[in-house]
């Protein structure tokens, strides 16, 4: 079954994206580095990715353009970082195609809403 | 001033870009919003409702707190947003679009900008996206280093 990839160098909030999402009925895995968010993108059949702009020196920009070639569909969720506004993020995100921003912190029926919007309600249908 | 091949076509470019920028600004009003308001009422659209404070949108714009406090107030005393304490944190203040926020957003400058954009392919407006967002980081990284 196809399952939803999260994506942040951040075990804790990784794991807490992918326990609102399991408790809400989706299938969901994680990545915590960009080499292992590509590998599982390569590998699986995913059905959506939620990714972290900011990851330890790497560029989840960068990683959001992979996966819009994959034809796979990704939420952006960030809190803001170095080098660049959340502002110019947003933007980027918006031009690759990105489903949805979401700013951090945000609650976990915005997480939902966006992930319904992209999917529907029930892991079923995955 | 002599000029190469390269450096004219990048003449060419920017001139289309500031172009671009002068209609976009051409358009306002008297009275309308600066630059840094419209982004920051864009914001509060977005947000959801924790993230809609000061912070978030400083970290939102890339300003000090000061700054975006100031910006926030602006928009607060024209009526185009209103505030609320926090529940979580009570020194935290919630901000949301007021009807007249949402109303000035109708008429956003951007909008403009995004009409003519739509002639375009999706894979056209990635690439053109991804070549903007370049040189915007280009610049910022220069000004940032001029500094």
């Amino acid at each position: 079954m196809s399952a939803i990839l999260v994506v942040d160098d951040d075990p804790a909030v990784g794991e807490s994206v992918r326990f609102v999402l399991e408790r809400a009925g989706y299938a969901a895995t994680g990545a915590s580095t960009v080499a292992a968010a590509r590998e599982a993108l390569m590998a699986d059949d995913t059905a959506l990715c939620i990714l972290d702009v900011w990851m330890d020196g790497e560029d989840g920009l960068d990683f959001a353009a992979e996966v819009a070639r994959s034809g796979a569909p990704f939420i952006v969720m960030s809190g803001g970082g170095p080098g660049r506004s959340l502002e110019s993020v947003t933007a980027k995100a918006d031009a690759l195609g990105a489903v949805a921003v979401l700013y951090k912190p945000f609650e976990d029926e915005e997480l939902l809403n966006a992930v319904r919007a992209t999917l529907g309600k029930k892991s079923s249908e995955l | 001033m002599e000029v190469d091949g390269k450096e004219r076509q990048a003449q060419g470019v920017a001139q289309i870009l500031t172009q671009l920028s002068r209609q976009v600004l051409e358009k306002r009003e008297v009275d309308d919003l600066h630059a840094v308001q419209w982004s920051a009422l864009r914001y509060f659209q977005r947000a959801g409702r924790r993230a809609s404070t000061v912070m978030g949108l400083s970290r939102y714009l890339g300003n000090t707190t000061g700054s975006a406090s100031r910006t926030a107030k602006s928009l607060l005393d024209r009526g185009l947003i209103r505030g609320e304490p926090a529940r979580h944190d009570g020194r935290s203040v919630l901000f949301s679009l007021t009807k007249a926020g949402q109303a000035a957003l109708q008429r956003d400058p951007l909008l403009d900008v995004v009409a003519a954009l739509s002639v375009l392919e999706s894979d056209e407006l990635a690439l053109l996206g991804d070549l903007l967002d370049k040189v915007q980081v280009a610049m910022t990284e220069a000004r940032n280093g001029a500094v």
